[in-house]
């Protein structure tokens, strides 16, 4: 007798997909004479698979197993489940949650899916990736436009330089990775640790193969087309109307992080590591210099559009670098503890439109034009009219999100608030619940 | 694992990154960085003075370029970064006038493209090599330096300036025509096939298909053994051709 599973609010296949933050899921029997004892657990489908655990509710610790009983009137049963740390899936459906019962078993597949380090990728990981891309690209007529129209001289100010930069990012990263999972529900926005050398991320088979230049003269630093693989798919990349990826590297992208800016300014700018990153401060007003150092620096260690912020999301490995900024947040939200939007030690806002943690964000919210002088908006808003991209395996942020939705992307304060994305080096902890 | 064992690791883990946060903090307190009092103000002035060194000039270049992704005054001293850039990209320093022209062209200057445009028409008043500002005129399909791409597409003898000519006409659709021939000739270099194949793709998709279409023929036709097939061509149009109407 198969029983009924909801994950994530439905029967749907499409919203299978977990990450580290417990998500809600619900079972029952058809009408039956009597209760059927049934046990959850997880089993891979494939020896790489991902694991997950259970909940029985949000808030409780969780565990392999969780033994439910379903009533014989159909009623559903809640329970919670999550992807177990350290296991992440690398396919879809390579995990299954499996309800056992005198009666037998009913398998579900899932996946587990969390941004990964791209620089350690699986190759069909890599590959499933590339070709998401390749297709939100479309050889330049597809939706990919829309999102490096949203990052230009004009919305500037929407997305950096105050405290918003981190959550507008967010949101930004979270409806591309989203448009990309409407082509392939497998996907995730990995990220480039740009505090350590990715010599199989910068190279033909993933972002291009990156000249080295040197950061100081002579020689010329101006971008220079990377070099793919003969077929690769984002050799027919187009942006603007225009054919390729233009970066340079100053650094030895086979052996070397990205160092920011070293021999040449005085003081130097460098790329603080990520230790150095959480080192910044326990409270956002000082954790959000990191916009300075890693993140800047991390833009100009190279020559070409990545390296300015009108030109950088031309360049597939903005997403990626954005990705490992948006990972570090992530990162430290968890070591300190900065999960609530109300809280100004987890978000301290500013008194301009977009910065408050109450205000929507451009362009999700369609605003523009120069509302007042103090509150200026672009004239434009790409992909405003849509608001940023729904899934079926999380509840929010809605399509106008606020700048306070992007905080608690774990759903730590309601589980309602989870982004439905995460990452493989950030844990889950309850938010008070029992710890074994 | 049990889910002791299992939390454990997460308590491990998070005591590695806390104390490893610590020592950083340690550190940074007792060896507090070196700041400018003023970073911003220090290079915008080197960055403008023609009689510092390049090296200074093109420092303070990238280090404005740095501070603008999070400097909240950033578009106060943005007029005065420009003119910091046009003074450089007028220097004696080819290395310089490209860095800063790369920087003007980024954030959209009409009067340094129509500059770039102007050194293309006459080598003489050229500030950047071709080749280079052509790659720089082609990140704006709105420059309207379409005219001397055409010229430089049909005239230019240095095959890295023909190639970035082709990638300003990416976006020109009067060059389908151009691109279809580049595309179909075995006798074009692969780079300029395969940035022919993606514009055609780009501007004309039905065309690419009948393109390659013919393209698969005359490979048929002609060689068995498909010696003349570049298949770094053909991997290339395989992969546009997954691409959607």
């Amino acid at each position: 007798m198969a029983l009924e599973v909801e994950i994530n609010g439905t029967t749907d296949p499409a919203a299978r997909y977990l990450t580290f933050a417990p998500s809600p899921c619900r079972i029952r029997q058809d009408p039956a004479a009597g209760d059927l004892a049934v046990t959850l657990r997880s089993r891979r489908a494939q020896p790489a698979g991902g694991d997950v655990l259970f909940f029985a509710t949000p808030t409780s610790s969780s565990t392999a197993t969780l033994d439910l009983t379903l009533p014989a009137n159909g009623d559903p049963v809640n329970f919670w489940t999550a992807g177990k740390w350290g296991n992440p899936s690398c396919d879809d459906g390579d995990c299954l949650l499996v309800a056992e019962s005198a009666e037998g078993e009913t398998t579900v597949p899932l996946m587990v899916r969390v941004r990964k380090n791209a620089n350690t990728l699986k190759c069909r990981e890599r590959d499933r990736f590339l070709e998401a891309f390749k297709l939100l690209n479309n050889g330049g007529n597809g939706v990919f436009q829309d999102f490096r129209d949203m990052h230009v001289s004009q919305s500037g100010e929407e997305a950096h330089r105050g405290p918003h930069f981190l959550p507008w990012h967010r949101s930004y990263l979270l409806d591309l990775e989203r448009q990309l999972q409407l082509i392939d529900p497998a996907v995730s926005l990995h990220y480039w640790r740009f505090d350590e050398p990715a010599p199989h991320l910068l190279d033909p088979d993933f972002i291009g193969a990156t000249e080295q230049v040197p950061e100081h003269f002579p020689g010329t630093q101006s971008g220079r087309p990377v070099a793919f693989r003969p077929g690769h798919p984002l050799a027919g990349w187009v942006t603007d109307g225009t054919p390729g990826i233009l970066r340079t590297a100053f650094f030895d992208t086979q052996t070397e992080a990205a160092p920011g800016l070293l021999t040449t300014v005085d003081p130097p700018f460098p790329l603080i590591d990520q230790t150095s990153t959480l080192a910044l401060g326990s409270v956002y007003g000082q954790f959000r210099a990191m916009e300075g150092t890693p993140h800047g620096a991390a833009h100009v260690s190279f020559g070409g559009p990545i390296s300015a912020v009108p030109t950088a999301a031309k360049d597939p490995l903005f997403f990626m670098l954005h990705s490992n900024v948006d990972r570090l947040w992530a990162l430290w939200q968890w070591i300190e503890d900065r999960t609530n939007p109300s809280d100004p030690s987890s978000y301290e806002g500013s008194d301009r439109d977009g910065r408050r943690v109450g205000d929507t964000m451009w362009p999700w919210n369609n605003v523009t034009g120069n509302l007042t002088p103090q509150n200026p908006r672009p004239p434009f808003a790409p992909r405003g009219q849509f608001g940023l991209t729904s899934s079926p395996a999380a509840m929010a942020p809605g399509t106008t999100p606020t700048v306070g939705s992007m905080v608690d992307s774990q759903g730590h304060q309601a589980t309602t608030s989870q982004l439905g994305f995460g990452y493989d080096d950030v844990p889950f902890e309850n938010p008070g619940g029992p710890m074994p | 694992m049990s889910n002791e064992e299992y939390y454990q690791r997460i308590r491990e883990y998070r005591k590695k990154i806390e104390l490893e946060r610590d020592a950083a903090r340690a550190a940074a307190e007792a060896a507090p960085a070196e700041v400018a009092a003023d970073p911003v103000e220090l290079a915008l002035t080197r960055l403008a003075d023609p009689e510092e060194t390049r090296e200074a000039r093109a420092a303070s270049l990238q280090h404005l370029k740095a501070l603008s992704f999070s400097s909240e005054t950033f578009s106060d001293w943005l007029p005065r970064f420009l003119e910091g850039l046009r003074s450089a990209s007028r220097s004696d320093h080819a290395g310089l006038r490209e860095l800063a022209f790369e920087a003007l062209i980024a954030y959209g200057s009409r009067e340094d493209q129509q500059s770039l445009i102007d050194g293309l028409a006459d080598p003489e008043a050229a500030l950047v090599s071709p080749a280079v500002a052509l790659r720089l005129l082609s990140q704006d399909p709105h420059a309207p330096a379409r005219e001397v791409a055409r010229s430089l597409a049909d005239t230019a003898t240095d095959p890295e300036t023909r190639l970035e000519s082709l990638r300003v006409l990416a976006s020109d659709p009067e060059s389908v025509d151009r691109f279809a021939g580049i595309l179909a000739d075995p006798g074009e270099a692969t780079d300029a096939r395969t940035l022919a194949a993606t514009a055609l793709g780009s501007l004309d998709r039905a065309r690419l298909r009948s393109v390659a279409a013919e393209m698969e023929q005359a490979t048929e036709a002609v060689s068995e053994a498909r010696e003349d097939v570049d298949v770094d061509v053909e991997a290339h149009l395989n992969s546009l051709l997954d691409l959607p109407e």
